[in-house]
């Protein structure tokens, strides 16, 4: 009986050792990377400064938007011509990427998958963005950006040496990249469902997620593109 | 004294155990880390990305609405100074939105099936037929060697443009297009020739798998905006 007693106590005691080493064993060797805390804080720290930025240049950007809205309306009204010349360039400044933009549609992320086993590193190559644009476009999506980047008539997205660039911003193409879409949320999704879509085709290298939404900002085309040989001409 | 061998072991065992549990403190503590998954890393630092971004515009478009806010506001003739800024903006966007026709040097490409009697396989076949993606990358290098304005027979490429495959036909702006194809694109025609030709290009790779393909510059070509009207349904313009 005492003989028992003891050898059940020393399984016990194995037991727990046991646990505590794999324990061990698995923290070192999981994906984690240990950031130093400094680090976070200053990154979560520096997040809130930056919010609270965006809310006080918000409001002073809408602040000189209303008043040279009241402005130009005060030239407008009355002058049927004017009005028209306004309307049409509201209109036409949505298309051409000129206006911050908000509606419901789609997000999608894509990340290269790691191949930790074949020491190989997978990339996001611009044909995979471009891709996923034609889907998008194809369904009807009315406005697209990419990591922030409108896409507009002449945006290009080409590999660059190291870097995927995006109307001349670089990016890294092992980082992932935020693919947003305006539109029908159910008919964009609905083109990355069907059996042996773009994104199904390449699911051993890149990574993906689909979200739909019903509020997506979309930022306006934010540098200054010129026509050096296109005039306007009839 | 007599030794207990089971009571011995228990006893190096336990110490072992206090071994190893005051190594995991003594790592853990006066050291400050805290385990962080890598993705929890990266999404802070996306979010920092964002954000920065964000400000950077915002600040941007804030400096644009003070200057001509007080253009605005200085000028005498104030009717006359906002007419001509619409006037300015009206023509920019249209420009930008691909709604305006435009003239100027460029290259023209025109693309055809390569037609034979017999086919050796499927493959040689599927070689001799211009893709809906042979369409789309010879428009990403020319957009890419700087092109102001592209169309494929007649039909402007815009922001929204999607080029697909319906079968035995190619679809471009919800319109269907078939062989020859002609692409037109306005910019520096020698840089747009270059795109074409030089040895790395997909046009070179169609020219290989035997299509019909012709390129020529020109001084002057004329590129039609955008024939339909776009009404924006989902879109509300962000105030």
């Amino acid at each position: 009986m005492k003989k028992l007693k003891s050898q059940l106590s020393l399984a016990f005691i194995c037991l727990i050792l046991g646990f505590m080493i794999t324990y061990q064993y698995r923290i070192s060797y999981s994906k984690t990377k240990i950031v130093d805390t400094r680090q976070i804080s200053d990154l979560v720290k520096q997040n809130e400064i930056l919010k609270k930025q965006k809310e006080e240049l918000d409001l002073k950007v809408r602040e000189y938007q209303s008043k040279i809205d009241e402005i130009e309306k005060s030239v407008t009204i009355g002058n049927e011509a004017v009005e028209k010349l306004k309307n049409e360039l509201d209109n036409l400044r949505v298309l051409s990427g000129l206006n911050d933009v908000e509606g419901q549609g789609i997000v999608i992320t894509i990340s290269p998958v790691d191949n930790v086993k074949n020491n190989y590193i997978n990339q996001v190559y611009a044909t995979d963005i471009l891709d996923i644009i034609n889907e998008l476009n194809s369904s009807g999506a009315e406005a697209i950006s990419i990591n922030e980047e409108r896409y507009i008539a002449r945006t290009q997205i080409r590999e660059a040496g190291a870097y995927i660039k995006i109307n001349e911003t670089k990016f890294s193409p092992q980082d992932k990249f935020v693919i947003k879409a305006i539109g029908d949320p159910s008919i964009l999704e609905g083109a990355f469902k069907m059996p042996g879509n773009i994104l199904e085709q390449n699911a051993d290298r890149i990574a993906y997620t689909i979200e739909k939404s019903d509020n997506i900002k979309i930022l306006k085309y934010n540098k200054k593109i010129d026509f050096k040989y296109a005039k306007p001409g009839r | 004294m007599k030794f207990n061998e089971s009571k011995l072991l228990l006893m190096m065992s336990g110490i072992f155990t206090g071994i190893v549990i005051t190594s995991f403190l003594v790592k853990s503590t006066p050291t400050k880390t805290i385990f962080l998954t890598y993705k929890d890393y990266q999404k802070l630092k996306h979010e920092n990305f964002t954000l920065n971004r964000e400000v950077a515009a915002l600040s941007k478009n804030l400096v644009e609405l003070q200057v001509k806010y007080n253009q605005y506001t200085t000028s005498e003739k104030r009717t006359k100074t906002i007419l001509e800024s619409l006037k300015k903006e009206y023509e920019e966007a249209k420009m930008l939105s691909g709604m305006e026709q435009v003239k100027g040097p460029g290259i023209e490409v025109k693309v055809d099936d390569a037609r034979r009697s017999t086919y050796l396989n499927d493959f040689e076949l599927w070689n001799s037929i211009v893709h809906d993606f042979d369409l789309r990358q010879l428009i990403v290098d020319l957009k890419n060697a700087n092109a102001e304005a592209i169309e494929v027979n007649g039909y402007r490429v815009v922001a929204n443009t999607s080029i697909t495959c319906e079968g035995p036909i190619i679809m471009i702006n919800g319109n269907y297009i078939t062989p020859p194809f002609t692409i037109k694109a306005i910019g520096d025609k020698d840089a747009l020739y270059y795109a074409m030709y030089n040895p790395d290009s997909w046009y070179k790779t169609m020219e290989l798998r035997g299509l019909k393909l012709n390129l020529i510059k020109q001084d002057e070509i004329t590129i039609k905006g955008v024939n339909e009207d776009i009404e924006p349904k989902y879109l509300k313009i962000k105030r």
